[in-house]
């Protein structure tokens, strides 16, 4: 498969969907993505958020996106209306590419649905599309922080691993105190087993606590932040699963 | 500004929290069960019972996933080939999935059937040969 070269006619295409394109440096958007981020498809990315999302906003939309041209290289797209206050009706997507010595990280750094359209899988949805980009530019991690609401349960079950040990000995902590003996001896153990062998270690696999059902409304009260690493065959295949779930 | 990820974090207001299917839950559970008893972690029962999957639940992901594994090798094996295959993996699934304690009132007839799928196979090993000589 030949990699995407990105076109100043592609460029202006996206600001065409009404993007808002900022360069921070001496170099056309192009160029930029072509070198620092081979492989993606800005255009085709930015085409599938505008169809995906533009129909469920409730307010005015901000599109941009940003490239500096600084060290690191960053790329960010942000898709958000302007009722970023409103729980209940603010849209908001925000990715951050960041490209590393011979590899690119993503910080997932907002994804929040209106609710009237949540529980419809669009936010599954959106996730495939994002790691359909991941694979073609050869995206080794993604990052997370989970926290609020469903996130801190709902990033779980994608498969990242939890990467700060003192925010798992926080949850052990709310576990200790809302479950019952039996059950955080079940919770302990998961924790003993990895913490055991790595304290101070950054890949918790947290999936394992998320699948015990008591663990869920104790997740959800929590946040924690979470890595995926797309080079591992069982952290693809997890989240792979999920956002095909 | 969303700059301040203090205030706005990826939080997950997807309300996706399900799978589709509860067969697409029962795969993910199992495979969490499956780690934690590789590493000893818990015992196989105890996964079942702390993950709340049962025991048929298991069985049949365990099923779907050996008879799709098998599938992605038969596809690359030819005709000859695959029929033995075939009929040898499904003696090798027999004799796994019925020497199971849950099954010990069924041994005979299982044996029986394992019995039946033996001499199969070695009757199309044999054509096969006679047909190699023609």
């Amino acid at each position: 498969m030949s990699i995407h070269q990105v076109t100043p006619s592609e460029i202006n295409a996206i600001t065409s969907l009404g993007f808002v394109i900022e360069i921070n440096g001496g170099i056309t958007a192009d160029a930029f993505v072509n070198r620092d981020f081979t492989g993606l498809n800005i255009k085709e990315f930015a085409q599938q958020i505008e169809s995906n999302l533009q129909p469920i906003a409730e307010d005015v939309i901000r599109r941009k996106i940003v490239l500096n041209d600084e060290v690191p290289p960053k790329l960010v797209i942000s898709y958000i209306t302007t009722n970023i206050m409103d729980a209940d009706h603010r849209l908001l997507f925000k990715r951050t590419f960041t490209k590393e010595v011979d590899t690119v990280h993503v910080k997932h750094d907002f994804l929040a649905l209106p609710e009237a359209a949540r529980g419809k899988r669009l936010g599954r949805k959106i996730l495939q599309i994002c790691l359909q980009h991941y694979l073609e530019m050869g995206v080794s991690k993604i990052n997370v922080h989970a926290a609020l609401e469903t996130g801190g349960y709902e990033w779980t079950k994608a498969g990242f691993r939890a990467t700060d040990p003192a925010e798992m000995a926080k949850i052990l902590n709310d576990a200790r105190s809302a479950l019952t003996a039996a059950q955080f001896t079940l919770v302990k153990k998961l924790y003993d087993d990895y913490y055991g062998k790595e304290p101070a270690g950054n890949a918790f696999p947290i999936i394992e606590w998320s699948g015990l059902p008591f663990m869920k409304s104790i997740l959800k009260n929590n946040d924690w932040h979470g890595e995926l690493d797309l080079t591992n065959s069982e952290d693809l295949f997890n989240f792979k699963e999920y956002a095909n779930g | 500004m969303l700059t301040d990820n203090k205030e706005f974090k990826e939080e997950g207001f997807l309300g996706d929290e399900t799978f589709q299917s509860r067969e697409q839950e029962i795969a993910h559970l199992c495979r969490i069960i499956q780690s934690t008893v590789a590493r000893k972690v818990f015992t196989f029962q105890e996964a079942l019972d702390s993950y709340e999957v049962t025991r048929e639940e298991y069985d049949y992901y365990q099923a779907k996933n050996f008879i799709s594994e098998a599938r992605e090798v038969f596809d690359t094996l030819s005709e000859k080939e695959n029929v033995l295959a075939y009929i040898n993996t499904a003696t090798i699934f027999l004799s796994i999935r019925f020497n199971d304690f849950h099954y010990k009132g069924l041994d005979q007839d299982f044996s029986k059937a394992i019995s039946v799928l033996k001499r199969l196979s070695r009757k199309v090993e044999e054509k096969a040969a006679l047909h190699d000589i023609d």
